[in-house]
């Protein structure tokens, strides 16, 4: 037979026990962050604890980073056939503005390029990538990765959207943010 | 012998005392040795993490300072027999975690090494196994978390000499 007092003693019993599981888990939890940031901060090898962006590292997909292409010399191929110019900033950079006839594929650190995407790049003779400035590393890891997928000719623009503009090259919209006239 | 003498004989097996006491030592063994790698290199691991490739990257070098030390510590504390539930309950939460983070690195066809043991990002590719046996220390979790009750654990030796000291 079921008593309720003692069925509820036994509930709270339980709950409590669940209470000081959960007090030692985050004790733990607490504890070893504690430990790991202060050795962390005494060794000499110390990792900043954000990642300063972009990555001091590359992804392994994109080992490589791609080979660069000066301004004069992505001017020289602008408009010829076999050509392509993809820009790999975010959404609102491009439709602010962007290199005249290039195709927005916006680079995230987090998601690896489609294969459909490097498929619809694989037709092109030379495909390249940029960004707003050279230290902008998307254009670069981008680049890497579409090499690493195969795709052959693909480079990054040195000095990115705001060296393509001061040098005179055409583009779309508004010149990119840091083009100083 | 029937079936349910079978069953009788293997549900002795596994709630033998013994039997759960030995998979949380080699659970917490496993913790100890997969985090001494990453612990030495930090920066290494930090590159693991990011090749997974599900953190944005403001969580990625507090990530590879941290979780070593917490594999470290729960390890430790599970084959001593410390804090047996929540160090169980942490362990089987960091490997629901990495099961994940492997599940979708193979789903999404990501060609990178696992980072579980080795922070060399030039070893062994991550395959299905790799997720085999992250399943296999997950149900060895759930098997201390069911059937370990503190027997042949530093707490329950302390527990032990207490009473010694105590009795009348």
């Amino acid at each position: 037979m079921d008593i309720p007092f003692f069925s509820s003693l036994d509930s709270l019993i339980r709950m409590n026990e669940l209470k000081k599981i959960a007090a030692q888990a985050a004790a733990l939890v607490i504890f070893s962050a504690s430990v790991a940031f202060l050795t962390n901060a005494v060794r000499d090898d110390r990792l900043p604890l954000v990642m300063p962006f972009p990555p001091s590292f590359q992804c392994l997909s994109s080992e490589k980073p791609g080979d660069p292409v000066s301004v004069a010399q992505a001017l020289a191929f602008f408009g010829k056939p076999g050509i392509v110019f993809v820009d790999a900033r975010r959404a609102e950079a491009f439709q602010r503005g962007h290199i005249e006839g290039a195709r927005h594929i916006p680079y995230s650190f987090v998601q690896p390029l489609s294969k459909e995407t490097v498929d619809s790049l694989k037709g092109f003779e030379t495909i390249i990538v940029y960004c707003n400035r050279e230290e902008a590393e998307a254009s670069k890891l981008m680049a890497g990765e579409l090499a690493q997928a195969g795709i052959q000719g693909v480079v990054y623009l040195e000095k990115g959207f705001v060296g393509w503009v001061k040098s005179g090259g055409r583009y779309t919209g508004d010149a990119p943010e840091g083009y100083d006239e | 012998m029937n079936l349910m003498n079978r069953l009788g004989a293997l549900r002795s097996v596994i709630t033998h005392p013994l039997l759960p006491a030995l998979l949380r030592v080699a659970l917490g063994a496993v913790f100890i040795v997969a985090s001494l790698d990453k612990i030495q290199n930090p920066e290494a691991f930090a590159t693991n993490i990011a090749n997974y490739r599900i953190l944005p990257y403001v969580l990625i070098n507090g990530m590879a300072v941290w979780l070593p030390w917490m594999e470290i510590i729960t390890g430790t504390f599970l084959v001593l027999g410390i804090w047996t539930r929540a160090g169980t309950i942490i362990a089987c939460g960091l490997l629901v975690v990495f099961s994940i983070a492997i599940a979708q690195a193979l789903v999404r066809g990501l060609d990178i090494s696992c980072g579980c043991f080795a922070t060399n990002p030039d070893s062994e590719r991550m395959s299905l196994w790799t997720l085999i046996w992250d399943l296999i220390w997950l149900s060895w979790g759930i098997l201390v978390w069911l059937f370990d009750h503190g027997h042949y654990s530093f707490s329950k030796l302390l527990n032990r000499r207490k009473g010694k000291i105590t009795a009348p």
